[in-house]
């Protein structure tokens, strides 16, 4: 009754994780003057058009994620996944029409047509901490359900829905390496700060954020792995969550703080596609900071991040559906 | 433009490697560039101005081509100390005096005013006097 209970607590809060992460998103603090992925006068957000936009934007997002809570919660096992899935498409579709909005609402700003970049190699603050965190949110996230997937094998566990989450687990482990490798190694210097220091330590801070998050999954697929037992699970596993929860909160804050209004990509806006994703086969770059809040895109127009995503949706969608027909045959 | 950065105008009809090697040459002739400065390398200069990495690469080995820069691989590319320049041709001093006129042309048909156009050559003729 007490795991049933918490496993409802647990279904919704992660349904309620992605319409917070959209509402963040939404923020006032833009790079540039930008409004929803779209240059926007100077002002723009602040007039009686932006804060209806701005308006309509949470007012839907939240009704639709209730709607996605409530579905979940009658879901069962499929629940959690399903609910955060809802929630995340449901707040990308809200914002692509606030987007769609701007775009239609705000008087139109041309992209620069002059791009500037230091020719000089600025030289690097002592920061070798900043490598360190660097290497670690490359090496943490595939090493946790590394550890988990060894200790199945030496527990020679016969369950292949777990084998099949584990698989996953470590597949997003290896995708969060990648985007650590990416902001660190493959980012526009100038999108990020003004000075090359400050974007380095912005394009840090904000991966290792993103493997924090991502490794509330990765590690709570390992520790069922671990862990068979729920009520220690859960007792292990909800600390470790609210833990990790305050950690990512004041990364964030910090992030948002040192948010510099003054960069922004030198790229049109046609490049952003709904607002929220970029996809410009042109461009080198394959991380940018999205425009509104705090976060980035992949260039989904570059062949390396179309690869990428091929495997991952690929991985992503096999491991999913096995998964549901073992459970539904083990429940028969 | 603050003077260690370059700038490429993407609407521009010259290519941007070619509007790269002339913003480069010129910061070395005007020594705000000296003998021994490291550049940024490829992959960054070609990240932060969105075009591909070829095109930044072509543009280096173009400018150690003529002798400015010198690229090491694994250490990027700096800037080199020219040997002695040979002096130049007739041709290229006549050439020289026919693209300035078109470029004047140029910039008058615009709407630049004469005196303007004698000031800023003025202002040219007494950098280079410096250096």
């Amino acid at each position: 009754m007490t795991v049933s209970l918490l496993y409802h607590l647990l279904s919704f809060w992660f349904t309620l994780i992605g319409a917070f992460a959209w509402h963040l998103l939404a923020t006032r603090k833009s790079r540039g003057d930008s409004f929803f992925g779209v240059r926007v006068e100077a002002g723009f957000e602040d007039s009686e058009t932006g804060s209806r936009i701005l308006g309509q934007f949470r007012m839907r997002l939240w009704s639709l994620t209730a709607l996605a809570a409530v579905a979940a919660e009658f879901l069962g096992a499929a629940g959690i996944g399903t609910g955060i899935l809802l929630s995340f498409l449901a707040g990308g579709l809200v914002f692509a029409q606030a987007h769609r909005m701007t775009l239609r609402l705000a008087p139109a700003q041309p992209a620069p047509v002059v791009r500037r970049a230091s020719i000089a190699v600025e030289p690097e603050e002592s920061s070798s901490w900043l490598g360190i965190l660097d290497a670690l949110a490359m090496i943490v996230p595939p090493v946790i359900p590394a550890i988990a997937v060894a200790a199945a094998l030496n527990r020679g566990s016969g369950d292949r829905a777990l084998w099949f989450f584990l698989v996953f687990a470590l597949f997003l482990g290896i995708m969060c390496a990648a985007n650590q490798w990416a902001l660190r190694f493959r980012a526009r210097s100038t999108d990020w700060a003004l000075s090359q220091n400050d974007s380095r330590r912005f394009r840090t801070y904000l991966g290792v954020m993103f493997s924090l998050i991502f490794t509330a999954p990765i590690g709570m697929i390992s520790l069922i792995a671990l862990l068979p037992d729920p009520v220690v699970f859960f007792a292990t596993f909800l600390p470790l969550e609210v833990l990790l929860l305050f950690v990512v909160w004041r990364i964030r804050f910090w992030l948002t703080k040192h948010l510099d209004p003054r960069s922004i990509d030198p790229m049109p806006d046609s490049c952003w596609k709904w607002g929220w994703y970029y996809c410009n086969p042109s461009d080198p770059a394959l991380v940018v900071p999205l425009r509104t809040g705090v976060g980035h895109s992949f260039n989904c127009g570059h062949p390396g991040v179309k690869a990428a995503f091929a495997i991952v949706t690929t991985l992503t969608v096999v491991s999913l559906a096995v998964t549901t027909v073992l459970s539904s045959q083990l429940a028969h | 433009m603050p003077p260690l950065q370059i700038q490429l105008d993407v609407s521009s009809e010259v290519p941007a490697g070619r509007q790269i090697v002339d913003q480069l040459r010129m910061l070395v002739m005007d020594r705000v560039l000296h003998p021994g400065d490291q550049l940024a390398p490829v992959r960054q200069l070609a990240l932060d101005l969105g075009i591909h990495f070829n095109t930044v690469a072509e543009a280096y080995r173009t400018l150690a081509q003529e002798g400015f820069l010198e690229i090491v691989h694994g250490r990027g590319a700096r800037v080199v100390e020219r040997g002695s320049i040979p002096a130049a041709t007739p041709e290229v001093a006549q050439d020289f005096r026919r693209r300035l006129r078109e470029l004047v042309a140029g910039v008058r048909s615009q709407g630049l005013s004469t005196a303007k156009v004698a000031g800023e050559l003025r202002g040219l003729a007494a950098s280079l006097e410096k250096l």
